[in-house]
């Protein structure tokens, strides 16, 4: 059943996509809040770096990290709207520091293997 | 800027969140969306219409599933894998504390407060009892509930699948969801009749009592009997009703017009216990009536609780009458209002 069989590997080809990004993701989120972001302009600046992701993703995986202790956050005035900016935590830098040497090393791996 | 249709998507979402980080939440998610409002109008070089706003909020996500993906920050049960997920453990909680407090307070109260020869050891040992003997069951009960709705959620998508065909526009307004029927009180419900069809499902026969010195029986008449399948039904109907405001809290008109209609149909079934042939027989061991003073005494107050029971339920569907009443008239006035403000709001 052909039809079947397409959809099933779109099924099983998204979720092991998901599975691929959440992790990668979450390096991108840390990296790029080397800088100051509000949840909006972080999106924006990812989605301009070839990294799209969703809301529903994004902004309730910024709360987690601050409550990972790997962000911290303030609420601040900008454009005369209140806006909560997130940064990196002193200890979101040393984890993000060993994230990127550990993701180097399997990107050399898995260039090695393939 | 500002956007009533956003106000109403940001206070619909608050309604799914846990109370301590609701404000706070919405406060930064609306902040986000303003923000995405702005850039998209000022893209489009013109005021988003309210269609466009819905379309955006719409991708967003609906209020029930935004909410769920912060629930992250809740507790939950895990037993190896996850039993009760962070979305569901709030009303886990609830039902937990609502349950216990139903079982436990009637079944200790009256031992330690109206007992006159109090025994402090003793009454230690007796509320422990009581604990082990109600609590833990009632607790596996409520855990296995719920691990079954989450794993049901998780396992058939049902809260994408419910809440896919949704309309940011068909949201109340702000003011009408502070008039929402309230989480808790439909979570209580589901509690409340849950035990009470399990109870009433249980006991399918009407109770003998016999004396023992005499051996004469109390018996209730048959026509009593003829009261279980509907009272089973009315109970259902009621269940329904919760779950159904747990679900949709917009939904006010639900609770008084399950009242009216549970109301009358108790009227009904309950008119042919007035002016009944007696409630009540009192019998030796080959059925010969016995005590017949006291058994129309038992009958005469029987007869007179029906009919108090009767006319109160009388009086409750003219109270829903009356507040479904006022419910439809209160929708007119601020829907219109609404509509107004609306079609003057701009981006």
């Amino acid at each position: 059943m052909p039809a079947s069989d397409s959809s099933f590997n779109t099924d099983l080809f998204n979720n092991l996509r998901l599975e691929l990004r959440r992790g990668v993701l979450i390096v991108a989120v840390l990296a790029q809040l080397r800088t100051e972001h509000y949840g909006y302009s972080l999106r924006t600046d990812l989605a301009a770096l070839g990294l799209e992701m969703d809301e529903g993703t994004l902004y309730p995986l910024l709360r987690r990290l601050e409550t990972q202790g790997l962000l911290e956050s303030e609420w601040r005035e900008e454009n005369n709207r209140q806006k909560r900016f997130y940064k990196l935590s002193r200890s979101g830098r040393q984890i993000l520091k060993l994230l990127l040497a550990e993701l180097e090393k399997i990107n050399a791996s898995i260039a090695r293997i393939i | 800027m500002n956007t009533p249709l956003l106000e109403r998507y940001l206070t619909a979402i608050k309604f799914w969140l846990p109370k301590a980080q609701r404000d706070d939440i919405a406060a930064e998610l609306g902040a986000n969306l303003h923000e995405e409002l702005d850039d998209r109008a000022a893209a489009a070089g013109r005021p988003l219409t309210d269609e466009e706003i819905a379309g955006i909020l719409k991708e967003h996500g609906s209020p029930a599933l935004v909410a769920s993906r912060y629930q992250h920050e809740n507790p939950r049960v895990t037993f190896g894998r996850q039993i009760i997920g962070p979305l569901l453990f709030p009303f886990y909680w609830i039902a937990l504390k609502a349950t216990l407090a139903l079982l436990l307070i009637p079944a200790i109260v009256p031992a330690l407060v109206w007992n006159a020869n109090f025994n402090p050891n003793r009454e230690i040992a007796h509320v422990f009892y009581r604990v082990a003997e109600l609590a833990l069951p009632a607790l596996f009960v409520v855990t296995i509930i719920f691990a079954l709705i989450d794993l049901a959620l998780r396992r058939f998508h049902l809260l994408e699948r419910w809440t896919s065909d949704w309309d940011p526009r068909a949201l109340p307004t702000p003011s009408g969801q502070k008039r929402l029927v309230r989480r808790s009180s439909s979570i209580a419900g589901i509690i409340v009749q849950s035990i009470f069809i399990i109870w009433w499902m249980g006991h399918s026969s009407l109770p003998i009592f016999v004396f023992n010195k005499s051996g004469a029986h109390l018996q209730f008449a048959s026509l009593w009997a003829s009261l279980h399948l509907p009272v089973l039904l009315i109970a259902f109907v009621c269940l329904a009703q919760h779950w159904m405001n747990l679900v949709k809290p917009q939904w006010r008109w639900l609770p008084p017009l399950t009242g009216i209609i549970t109301s009358l149909a108790g009227i009904i079934i309950l008119y042919p216990f007035i002016n009944s042939p007696p409630l009540i027989t009192i019998t030796d061991s080959h059925g010969v009536a016995l005590y017949g003073r006291q058994a129309s005494t038992i009958h005469a107050a029987l007869s007179s609780a029906v009919l108090g029971l009767w006319f109160g339920l009388m009086i409750f569907a003219i109270i829903y009458a009356w507040r479904l009443a006022w419910i439809a008239w209160e929708a007119f006035p601020h829907q219109s209002n609404d509509l107004h403000r609306n079609d003057t709001a701009g981006i």
